[in-house]
């Protein structure tokens, strides 16, 4: 019976501590959270993705003309690999 | 693998301020508010210098691009130009079953290099990408270029994807921009499928001669027969060299059997006319009249249903 009351007396002292524990932790949280989302912290976030942010180029094209269409491919062409060829005098 | 030349002009257009900072800083040019480059190598060495070398190549390009003219602007704020006109050989998968009845999507592939997607990403408005309408252009509100051969479809198509290289295991944006072609068949019609046709009616005349007189029948099925292997012969030659049968394969094959069949008919009807039978044989000879020409139209019917 005296170890019930002990136990009991322990309990009930701690409940009120425990409360008081879980508000502190809860203000705590909600202080995290609202500093989360604050503007600051909003920006210091955009400024740092800029600088992953790769770079956006815009492609344009403007065609002027198509001089050929269908030509077959199959056969060697001397001409043309040798057109590529940097120091070759076809170029 | 097929290919087509293209002259077109390059635009692009990006926002990098340490380009300006970097040009300004050399102290080389004296401080201005658009750094200009007008000659290709100066403006191939300004990129290299600034870290954009070859910032796209065209996948699909055979051989050289030639860059006949470029420039670079370089604005105070970071705005970059580079613009080029360039003139290279791109080849692009066709499907020429309908042959010479098909359409085409000549297909330009841009991507780059050296940046994987953490460091560009392309953008391609649809209004970007065009045919250049020349001053001179007679009719301007048709937007598409006019070819001898072809009929271009003004809407180009344009896509911006990215694909991971299997090399490296990056990812790439990549511009692909599709044209699509349809052929013109009047040269076709009028300079092969007419006359095979006519070599073909020409054979078809044996069934309006008697079936006793063999010899002359058979001469001019042969004689029909050889003008269209010849004229064969040549308009393959002209032709590319694909593995697959087209519709204007089945056309000429189709040619080749019937007047086959024609010879195949002589020989019968006089056969039977050497066995007496010269009724049946006047028979076969005049439903052939009729049956040769709509048996070959059914057959064109069939072949077109096949390829279409």
């Amino acid at each position: 019976m005296k170890k019930f009351y002990a136990t009991f007396y322990c309990t009930q002292q701690h409940k009120t501590a425990r409360i008081w524990c879980l508000r502190l932790f809860l203000v705590i949280l909600l202080i995290t959270l609202c500093f989360s989302f604050s503007p600051y912290n909003a920006q210091a976030q955009e400024e740092n993705s800029k600088e992953h942010r790769p770079f956006t180029i815009t492609v344009s094209l403007g065609i002027i003309d198509i001089p050929k269409i269908d030509e077959p491919m199959e056969t060697f062409d001397r001409k043309r690999i040798l057109r590529n060829i940097d120091h070759s005098p076809l170029r | 693998m097929e290919t087509f030349d293209i002259d077109s002009y390059l635009f692009l257009e990006w926002n990098d301020p340490a380009v300006y900072e970097y040009i300004a800083g050399r102290q080389m040019l004296p401080p201005e508010h658009t750094y200009k480059f007008y000659t290709t190598s100066e403006v191939q060495n300004i990129l290299k210098e600034v870290g954009w070398p070859e910032i796209v190549q065209f996948t699909n390009q055979v051989g050289r691009r030639e860059v006949l003219s470029s420039y670079l602007w370089v604005e105070s704020d970071g705005d970059i130009t580079y613009y080029e006109r360039f003139q290279g050989t791109f080849h692009s998968k066709y499907e020429l079953r309908k042959y010479p009845f098909d359409s085409q999507k000549l297909n330009i592939l841009i991507e780059t290099a050296y940046f994987d997607k953490t460091l560009i990403e392309f953008e391609a408005p649809r209004e970007n990408i065009v045919f250049y309408e020349k001053p001179t252009n007679p009719n301007p509100e048709n937007k598409a270029l006019e070819l001898e051969e072809w009929y271009l479809d003004p809407d180009i198509e344009c896509h911006v994807g990215e694909y991971v290289s299997k090399m490296t295991g990056r990812s790439f944006s990549y511009v692909s921009i599709d044209i699509s072609a349809q052929r013109k068949v009047g040269f076709h019609i009028w300079k092969i499928f007419l006359p095979l046709i006519l070599i073909i009616c020409i054979s078809w005349s044996v069934f309006w001669i008697w079936t006793e007189n063999v010899a002359n029948r058979l001469s001019i099925s042969m004689i029909a027969f050889l003008t269209a292997i010849s004229f064969g012969f040549f308009i393959s030659s002209s032709q590319t060299k694909i593995s697959y049968l087209t519709l204007m394969d089945l056309f000429i094959i189709g040619t080749y059997i019937f007047m086959t069949l024609t010879v195949v008919e002589v020989l019968t009807t006089h056969f039977l006319a050497r066995q007496g039978k010269e009724l049946i044989a006047a028979r076969v000879n005049f439903y052939s009249r009729w049956l040769f020409p709509a048996s070959f139209l059914v057959y064109l019917i069939v072949a077109a249903l096949i390829m279409f």
